[in-house]
């Protein structure tokens, strides 16, 4: 996750990097010195093990679980970006009229998702080769009685499933955008300082009327 | 770590735990499963929007107990498994699939404008059809008993399909559509009510001869179950239940044709279930995976079950707490205005 080859002391955070696999280093690192001790030991110069401590066939996949991770990572750093930004206009009552952050706004509407699937790249990915850390292998964990078609198959049946649901998912949920709100719900359409007064008292309200949309898995 | 396997039989206890949470699955989601079969036969869409409010509250509470006892399998009984599971891989995958559909047919329909609420009242009969035709084809499978070599499944991908399981599975849909159909006696009123008085009819018929069928086959699968219901002192004791099963046929008849019985039909029907349940669970013990694997071969170790039962014994009357309150919340007649 943290992408370092080599065991050593007061090792740096890296923000950004390039793993190569092949010569077991990371190249064009973008770091921050020390912090990455600091989180996992709570010392600056707290001793981290490096990927080369374990033999190559024991390490997973490194540079899927480095990007995810950093996917993950980099879509909460946004996330918070937004809440605190839209706090700071919405206090200078400037929220509803600024474009760049309504776009910043669309532009994150699928971001917990894409987080949420990072996220478990990271642990997926991360935890391999084993299926269950340090016990069984995910090759020792196979099923001898399933064979690979009925796995394809499925996997297949799965996968174009979950297009269609996802597919007419977001079908619904741009459709219902595309309404907007309800006129006659919304208060004072003409006066948007309205927004900053009883207008958002409403909002609430109408989101406890309905179910909000979990996904079912 | 604790350990009650010297005081208890905790792989007996863990057998009637999920026997219990399978038997309720088959209750609570019956009944969801067969409106859903039953769908697009109403006679309006006025009657199918009060159809899916009637069991939009409880729909997904009712899978729960799918959950617990799948996970229970596999927690407490890894052996049975990991052998059922492969042996029924096609059927429970199909399953799972049909689940999906109809449980975004829920989600989605109401959200729906002209034709194509159509597509998700299909997708709601097909997924119902489904998964519940694949639940019956895996009980017969499990009744019929799976291959087993050392402590695999050593059969075929498609071992599960055979005469006697296409049977109980038309059999699980008949059943299904009379306990659906009965929750609509209960929950609704006018034509819907009209609708489902005389589907239940047809359903109970069918449910009928099934069970006729199922009850005749059974004991000539393996001798100990002849033995076990014939043998002289145990039919005496047995006797009440094929006797108690008739007379609640009777009893649901009559009930269908009289308009003041609203309720009645839909404890019934579940009496119905549960007797039948009653008689292949007594045909079955103590078999996990039949006629090759036992509760106790199959479980897991002491430690393991004891620690399983202390989270589970505060959590299940949680659940079933909850579980009725929501049915007490939701009671008396659904409308036909969308809730969700």
């Amino acid at each position: 996750m943290e992408g370092h080859y080599e065991t050593g002391r007061g090792v740096p955070l890296l923000l950004f990097g390039w793993p190569d696999e092949e010569a077991e280093e990371m190249r064009y690192t973008v770091e921050i010195p020390g912090l990455a001790s600091l989180i996992l030991t709570h010392d600056w110069e707290g001793e981290v093990k490096g990927l080369k401590d374990w033999p190559r066939d024991e390490r997973p996949p490194v540079a899927w679980v480095f990007w995810s991770f950093r996917i993950m990572v980099g879509i909460g750093f946004l996330m918070v970006g937004i809440g605190l930004i839209s706090a700071l206009y919405y206090y200078r009552g400037k929220l509803f009229e600024t474009r760049w952050l309504q776009l910043w706004w669309m532009a994150m509407m699928p971001s917990g998702f894409i987080a949420l699937l990072a996220g478990w790249f990271v642990t997926e990915i991360g935890r391999q080769p084993y299926v269950a850390y340090g016990i069984i292998k995910t090759a020792e964990g196979v099923s001898p009685a399933i064979l690979g078609p009925q796995v394809a198959w499925s996997l297949l049946a799965f996968v174009v499933m979950y297009t269609l649901v996802f597919g007419a998912g977001s079908f619904y949920i741009l459709k219902l955008i595309g309404k907007g709100i309800p006129p006659g719900e919304e208060s004072g359409q003409d006066d948007a300082s309205d927004y900053y007064g009883h207008g958002l008292e409403a909002a609430p309200m109408r989101a406890a009327g309905k179910k909000p949309e979990a996904p079912h898995v | 770590m604790f350990d009650f396997s010297s005081a208890l039989d905790l792989p007996l206890i863990w057998g009637l735990l999920i026997a219990a949470a399978v038997f309720l699955y088959v209750l609570l989601d019956g009944f969801d499963l067969g409106l859903g079969i039953l769908f697009p036969f109403a006679p309006s869409d006025k009657s199918r929007d009060r159809m899916m409010n009637s069991i939009a509250p409880f729909w997904d509470g009712n899978e729960t107990w799918l959950v617990l006892g799948g996970g229970g399998l596999f927690a407490a009984f890894p052996l049975a498994y990991a052998v059922l599971m492969p042996a029924f891989y096609i059927p429970i995958i199909l399953m799972l699939l049909g689940l999906i559909m109809r449980g975004v047919a829920f989600e989605f329909r109401f959200k729906a404008e002209g034709n194509s609420r159509r597509l998700w009242d299909y997708t709601f009969h097909f997924g119902s059809l489904i998964a519940a035709l694949c639940q019956g084809m895996v009980l017969g499978a499990f009744v019929q008993g799976v291959e087993v070599s050392g402590r695999n499944f050593a059969g075929g991908p498609f071992d599960w399909a055979s005469a006697f399981s296409v049977m109980t599975g038309l059999a699980v849909v008949a059943g299904y559509v009379l306990l659906g159909a009965a929750w609509l006696i209960m929950k609704t009123d006018g034509e819907t009510q009209d609708w489902a008085r005389k589907v239940a009819s047809y359903a109970l018929g069918l449910v009928g001869i099934f069970m006729g069928l199922v009850s005749l086959s059974v004991p000539f699968l393996n001798p100990a179950i002849a033995s076990f219901w014939f043998s002289a002192p145990n039919i005496f004791f047995l006797a009440p239940v094929p006797l108690l099963t008739a007379a609640l046929f009777f009893l649901l008849w009559r009930d269908l044709h009289r308009a003041d019985a609203e309720y009645r039909p839909f404890l019934t029907a579940m009496g119905i279930f549960a007797l039948g349940y009653l008689g292949l669970a007594l045909s079955l013990y103590p078999w996990i995976v039949p006629f090759e694997i036992d509760i106790w071969g199959a479980a897991a170790a002491g430690t393991s079950l004891s620690l399983l039962l202390v989270g589970v014994l505060p959590l299940l009357p949680i659940i079933l707490g909850y579980t009725a309150y929501s049915y007490y919340v939701f009671r008396g007649k659904a409308g036909h205005e969308p809730i969700y």
